[in-house]
């Protein structure tokens, strides 16, 4: 007996632990992007530029996100295209509140028809703490028929009490709210509770008689006119006239109370265009290859300088990762320090000649792009897809900094191992890069 | 006020029978209560949840034609039951009470604990007063086919009346970034909800051609009108799974349950 019961306990502890860890959610949280298909965040959408104006506030403190989103023209045939998309972000429920949003500096309470492939949108929002915490919040556009497609996660604490937070609202009508989240909830409880009471009392109103087997038997033996009496019949009627009556009465007193009410509203809005980045890079690509064991993206491409002035490859883009050319100081200079460095790797991007693209110049690049971070992210899984392609952004640099943005996307090949059945790592100029 | 005396007598019941009895009712209201609060707020879930969810769900046009259709189903089926067995006209308010019962028991717990949206933003509808309706029109009419006519009619038809009372300051006009928008509008706005953006509201796009500016009466009209046949079809849907029914042991059955002819 006591050692069955030595055993209860221990098992009783091992479920709690069980149980616990499976409450311990909040990692996994955090990274549900990580969930989304490859091909939604290599080849939809590809953010960059992204900021977040704070990483803590206080409750009721107001911070801004500001992205710039290029939709790729090699769209995946997979989802829909882009005809309805709703501006919003990605944070574990409303622990933030959204006070305005913004595509291309238009306001965005609704959704926007007829987004362009091919075009850079602004992305702009100002949120405001709500619940302390710390949270990982991402800007996001949400395509109808495709989903949410996500931007770059960042760490945002908020401090302070829950308890804190108000919403004032003021009404067009001039009536001040002073929550949001609380208006008008005691109303609603107070009809609920009146009909609730209403319905209890009938309830009693039968159930403290005789209930089911002597009302049965009753049943069975006729006396149909002991279990319905005069008087109940009539406490029925009164009941419907009396429901009607009160429904009515709350109905007009309401109306007339707030004689202006409108709608819910859903007009949708056009975005405005707006000047889109100098592109003056053809690029053709000629093959791309993802090593499996040594996590490298490799692509060979040929790019052509149509324009006057010489152009530095200095970042190639995709799924919100950003591998730099660490030799170009104006890539560099477009990595803000406060950008979450789990998203750039440390290698950085590898080139086969990283000099100027002439003027008038075409060359065959061959560029690596290698880091762990492909399995982390979850991105690997281009191999199980039907298209097997990849997707990305080359951006190119003057000497003063001006940025070319070019779309690069093409078939993807694996590679398992090499010609001796060994697995394939990483090309001399790699490790010489990882090496420095 | 009762005759409670004289039903127990009549059923020949004694005393401690007539105390078993009792005990056996509180048992089974418990279990009513417990297994029917769950039921229908999952059946509502399934099939009316979407427009009942959100205050900036509830447009004029699909929430109270939709809402009311599902929610008389099981009232129907536990009034047929009760009123048919045991002659109490109770079914249709249980069923009503216990759906907003346990909506609430929902709201409060998964979504405003567990899930941080506020309460104005989920407040859920009730049909007690159409419940009370159909019960009391029972009471009157004993005749299921009055009820589902007159009653179930009325309990599609008033829902959105007693229910867009208590809501009606949540759709005062609010200018915001220079549109209109209602306080509902607002509270979706503010409170984001990550994967369900503004295109998946199904909310009505504009109003009737004709017949004046508001839809709200015709879809009241014609919820209660659909009320009036899902009343009709679950009532007998109630029956139907409170039947008893007897099959002879298969004498093989019997032989893998160990048990001799
Ligand atoms: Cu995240």
């Amino acid at each position: 007996m006591c050692k069955f019961r030595k055993f209860t306990m221990i098992g009783l502890a091992v479920a709690a632990c069980a149980i616990l860890s499976v409450l311990d959610v909040r990692q996994a949280m955090a990274h549900g992007e990580r969930t989304q298909e490859p091909y939604l965040r290599t080849r939809a959408t590809q953010w960059f530029d992204v900021s977040w104006s704070k990483t803590s506030v206080a409750v009721n403190e107001e911070m801004v996100m500001e992205a710039k989103v290029y939709l790729m023209k090699d769209w995946p045939d997979a989802i829909a295209k882009p005809d309805l998309a709703f501006v919003s972000l990605v944070s574990p429920g409303p622990v933030f509140t959204r006070t305005e949003t913004y595509l291309n500096g238009k306001p965005a309470r609704q959704s926007f028809k007829d987004l362009e492939l091919g075009k850079v949108y602004d992305y702009k929002m100002i949120i405001r703490g709500r619940v302390p915490g710390r949270w990982h919040v991402h800007p996001m556009l949400s395509v109808h028929h495709v989903g949410p497609l996500v931007g770059p996660g960042e760490w945002i604490e908020v401090t302070g009490s829950a308890d804190d937070f108000v919403m004032p609202l003021e009404t067009i009508s001039g009536l001040k709210i002073e929550d949001l989240a609380s208006f008008n909830v005691a109303n609603v409880v107070g009809w609920h509770v009146v009909w609730i009471g209403i319905a209890a009392a009938w309830l009693l109103f039968w159930l403290l008689r005789p209930l089911l087997v002597p009302r049965w038997i009753v049943l069975q033996k006729g006396r149909e006119d002991l279990l319905v009496r005069q008087i109940d019949v009539v406490v029925g009627a009164a009941l419907v006239v009396g429901s009607l009556s009160l429904a009515t009465y709350s109905y007009i007193s309401a109306s007339n109370e707030y004689p202006r009410v409108v709608p819910l509203q859903v007009g949708q809005s056009t975005a405005v265009r707006i000047e889109q980045p100098p592109n003056d890079v053809f690029v053709d690509v000629k093959r791309a290859t993802y090593d499996v064991p040594g996590r490298a993206m490799r692509i060979t491409f040929d790019a052509t300088n149509n324009g006057q002035v010489p152009l530095t490859l200095g970042e190639f883009t995709t799924a919100s990762l950003r591998f730099v050319n660490r030799q170009s100081a104006n890539a560099l200079a477009r990595v803000d320090q406060a950008f979450p460095q789990e998203l750039v790797p440390e290698s950085g991007l590898a080139i086969n000649d990283p000099s100027p693209l002439q003027p008038g110049e075409t060359r065959t690049y061959e560029i690596s792009a290698v880091d762990v971070v492909w399995e982390l992210e979850r991105l690997t899984s281009f191999l199980t897809d039907v298209d097997s392609r990849f997707g990305g952004l080359l951006f190119f640099y003057e000497d003063d900094g001006k940025r070319h943005l070019t779309e690069i996307a093409g078939p993807i090949i694996p590679v398992f191992t090499n010609e001796d059945g060994v697995a394939q790592r990483q090309t001399p100029l790699e490790t010489a890069l990882i090496e420095r | 006020m009762f005759n409670n005396q004289q039903v127990l007598e009549a059923a020949g019941f004694s005393k401690d029978a007539a105390r078993y009895s009792m005990f056996f009712d509180i048992i089974v209201v418990v279990a009513v209560v417990l297994l029917f609060g769950g039921v229908i707020a999952l059946h509502c879930q399934l099939l009316a949840g979407d427009w009942d969810f959100f205050i900036d769900w509830r447009d004029r046009q699909f929430w109270p034609l939709i809402y009311p259709i599902v929610a008389i189903m099981f009232p129907a089926a536990l009034a047929a039951v009760f009123w048919e067995n045991f002659r109490l006209p109770i079914g249709a308010t249980v069923g009503a009470t216990l759906l907003v019962l346990s909506v609430w028991l929902m709201r409060w717990g998964a979504w405003h604990e567990f899930a941080n949206y506020p309460f104005s933003m989920i407040t859920p509808a009730q049909t007690v007063t159409g419940g009370l309706i159909l019960d009391g029109l029972l009471l009157v009419f004993r005749n299921y086919l009055f009820v589902g006519i007159f009653g179930g009619f009325l309990y599609g038809f008033v829902f959105y009346f007693v229910n867009y009372a208590p809501i009606m300051p949540y759709y005062l006009p609010v200018e915001h970034m220079g549109s209109v928008a209602s306080v509902a509008d607002m509270i979706g706005y503010t409170f984001p909800r990550s994967t369900t953006p503004e295109y998946i509201r199904i909310v009505e796009r504009g109003t009737l051609r004709t017949f004046g500016d508001t839809t709200v009466w015709y879809t009241a009209a014609f919820s209660g009108f659909i009320c009036i046949f899902t009343y009709l079809i679950w009532w007998h849907m109630g029956l139907w799974f409170a039947q008893t029914t007897f099959f002879a042991n298969y004498t093989k059955v019997k032989s893998a349950m160990g048990l001799k002819d």
